[in-house]
């Protein structure tokens, strides 16, 4: 249940009511004129990291892969290998 | 300076197959400066002809016939979002590097591999192939020894 608190005192104790809402997961309704106007409460947004796949993983991909009955020399001689 | 093209490393087809292959005398080498790369966030750039002859390596001779490899190597790479856009006129200079001389070893995608760093202003290169060393690109190998 949210406190309820006046635009003037949000005004004065804006601080104070950040920090509660913070650390001690408090909520606060702001009425103005007498009529509530404004919540505030904790975000509970989630700060996502965009993922790409990029080459680089996608050479950590292939080393995941260890394909196995190849040739021992076939990265070294792989034009032979496609060709012959 | 960080993030210019200078710091890319260009991969050829054999750190490709190499990174594949268990067997492969050189394979925990290819794994350690694959993973040195990932760590240090060295971004790195595999041209898509190089995907193509590795996938040929890997299809077309009967006696490996691993179609199902060239086809991972395909489908992954095709997967891959965030590729460093490159400089690709180099026609002229893969034709200038390639002579009729050239040894047999090299061959036109070495070359043109080559141009396209040289283009590009890319001084690494994640292959054990020396040829690249003796063009003036530096080995992905050497900076593990740093």
């Amino acid at each position: 249940m949210p406190q309820v608190i006046s635009a003037t005192q949000a005004k004065n104790q804006f601080a104070e009511i950040v920090n509660r809402v913070i650390y001690q997961g408090e909520e606060f309704l702001v009425h103005k004129q007498g009529k509530p106007a404004i919540l505030i409460t904790k975000a509970n947004v989630q700060t996502t990291k965009a993922t790409k796949f990029t080459t680089t993983d996608f050479l950590a991909k292939l080393a995941g892969i260890k394909a196995k009955g190849l040739p021992p020399d076939l990265a070294k001689n792989h034009d032979k290998y496609a060709w012959e | 300076m960080p993030g210019s093209k200078s710091d890319l490393v260009i991969v050829d087809s054999d750190a490709l197959i190499g990174l594949l292959n268990p067997a492969d005398s050189n394979h925990s080498r290819y794994l350690e400066i694959s993973e040195y790369l990932s760590k240090n966030s060295l971004e790195t750039v595999v041209p898509y002809p190089i995907i193509l002859e590795a996938a040929t390596a890997l299809s077309r001779n009967t006696k490996i016939n691993r179609p199902d490899l060239a086809l991972q190597l395909l489908d992954n790479y095709a997967k891959t979002e965030d590729k460093p856009k490159l400089d690709e006129e180099v026609a002229l200079l893969t034709s200038q590097s390639f002579k009729k001389t050239t040894s047999r070893k090299n061959t036109p995608f070495d070359h043109y591999l080559l141009a396209l760093a040289k283009k590009n202003g890319i001084r690494y290169i994640f292959s054990f192939d020396t040829f690249y060393k003796s063009r003036g690109l530096i080995p992905a190998d050497n900076l593990l020894k740093k």
